[in-house]
């Protein structure tokens, strides 16, 4: 489905090929929601698309890339299998010749590279990214700010378990914001820190668009505090603080039915009260206009 | 503009202990200390807030062994972020509350993902 704001032909078109938090999880249970795990292109007017994290769902977004495209940009949050299960499928790494950037962190002691070469080798892996015919470019990055062709990206470390990215692109004027896997509450004891203290608030702050993590019930947080995700409703707070004007709920449980999605991320928007945020549950294969 | 996130996670925990814990950025300002620490300093962070350098040298100056105080430049803050080394010294406060206290003080910087440095954190043992 295509939907959206932009009416002057400008702006961004963000599409999610995979939704889902830590497990794909197929069946007919999920098919308003979806079930692959985490991937989103962001793409200008100009056609530039930059994709974000490599979960299942990139095997779909490698195929809808233009046959003739130059150069490929991934932007990797962290590396937990949910969000690269899905590199070894994706078609652009396959093509003779194409530039593939991977940007993503590293680890104290390891590169990108280093790190991601655990995946991609045998036993789980037969095939190795110096074997690959494609040319992979591997960066490592932080907190920084870099352009890319004609986004500007900005990322910076957030809470949530091992070196794990925030990253915010900005183009033609619109901010999207990708924030999958973030715990922005860790050792609050009442609510969410003041922004000086918020995890990812300046990646966020007045975004077009923010995809947030919004995996657990609260009841389910309570029993899983540190491991790095969010409730719908805190997803809320976060996004008023930020001053987001969209938020998409994103990172579903894979325990979770579209008709239990579509509950949760209801309730919690019914707690926005400041404001006019729009919000919603990120359903795979959206195409949202910014 | 939030602060870099080692320092964010470092007062989440700091919020959480008994054990009386300071903040500092990479410019020696002192940015959080935990409820522990305002017992000490004899004012709560609520009602401090940041202070720079020379604020809270003013606010709280310390004094060496023999009494003299210590300089801005010659403090453990100061050593261990210029540094980058750990610096531990047993020092005399003189709290907000007008009380003094005599304190060890184990400074140590923190160091990022990438080796960049964000600050420090020091630990105050009551002496």
């Amino acid at each position: 489905m295509s939907r959206g704001w932009n009416t002057d032909g400008k702006g961004l078109s963000v599409t999610l090929f995979g939704t889902r938090g830590s497990l794909p999880a197929p069946g007919p249970d999920t098919t308003r929601f979806g079930g692959n795990t985490s991937c989103v292109m962001v793409k200008n007017s100009a056609g530039q698309a930059l994709i974000l994290d490599a979960g299942s769902g990139i095997r779909i977004a490698g195929n809808r890339l233009p046959k003739d495209v130059k150069r490929v940009d991934l932007l990797l949050t962290h590396l937990h299998m949910d969000h690269i299960q899905g590199l070894g499928f994706f078609a652009p790494l396959y093509t003779p010749g194409l530039d593939v950037h991977l940007w993503g962190p590293p680890s104290t002691t390891r590169t990108l590279r280093s790190r991601l070469n655990r995946y991609l080798s045998p036993p789980l892996f037969p095939v190795r990214i110096r074997e690959l015919p494609s040319r992979v470019h591997c960066h490592d990055v932080t907190q920084g700010q870099w352009e890319i062709g004609d986004f500007k990206v900005r990322s910076s470390l957030v809470a949530h378990p091992d070196p794990t990215l925030g990253y915010r692109l900005e183009s033609e004027g619109r901010v999207v914001t990708y924030l999958p896997d973030h715990e922005p509450q860790l050792g609050c004891r009442t609510g969410l820190p003041t922004t000086e203290w918020l995890s990812g608030h300046h990646l966020a702050e007045g975004a077009d668009l923010l995809i947030h993590d919004a995996q657990y019930t609260e009841d389910e947080y309570l029993a899983r505090v540190g491991w790095g995700h969010c409730t719908p409703t805190l997803a809320v707070r976060f996004a008023e603080l930020v001053r987001a004007r969209r938020l998409l709920f994103f990172h579903h449980d894979p325990s979770r039915s579209d008709v239990e999605v579509e509950r949760i991320c209801a309730e919690a928007s019914r707690t926005h009260k400041q404001g006019m945020l729009v919000t919603e549950p990120a359903a795979e294969m959206d195409e949202i206009k910014v | 503009m939030s602060r870099p996130l080692e320092l964010i996670l470092a007062r989440q925990w700091a919020a959480l202990l008994s054990t009386p814990v300071m903040l500092f950025d990479m410019e020696g300002s002192l940015i959080f200390f935990n409820e522990a620490a305002g017992l000490l300093l004899g004012r709560k962070y609520d009602e401090t807030g940041s202070m720079v350098g020379p604020e809270w040298q003013a606010a709280f100056p310390m004094e060496d062994e023999a009494g003299r105080v210590i300089g801005a430049t010659d403090s453990p803050v100061a050593t261990a972020i210029r540094s980058g080394s750990p610096v531990m010294r047993t020092v005399t406060v003189r709290a907000m509350d007008g009380v003094r206290r005599k304190a060890t003080v184990t400074v140590f910087p923190v160091h990022g993902l990438e080796r960049t440095r964000q600050g420090a954190v020091c630990l105050v043992h009551p002496a």
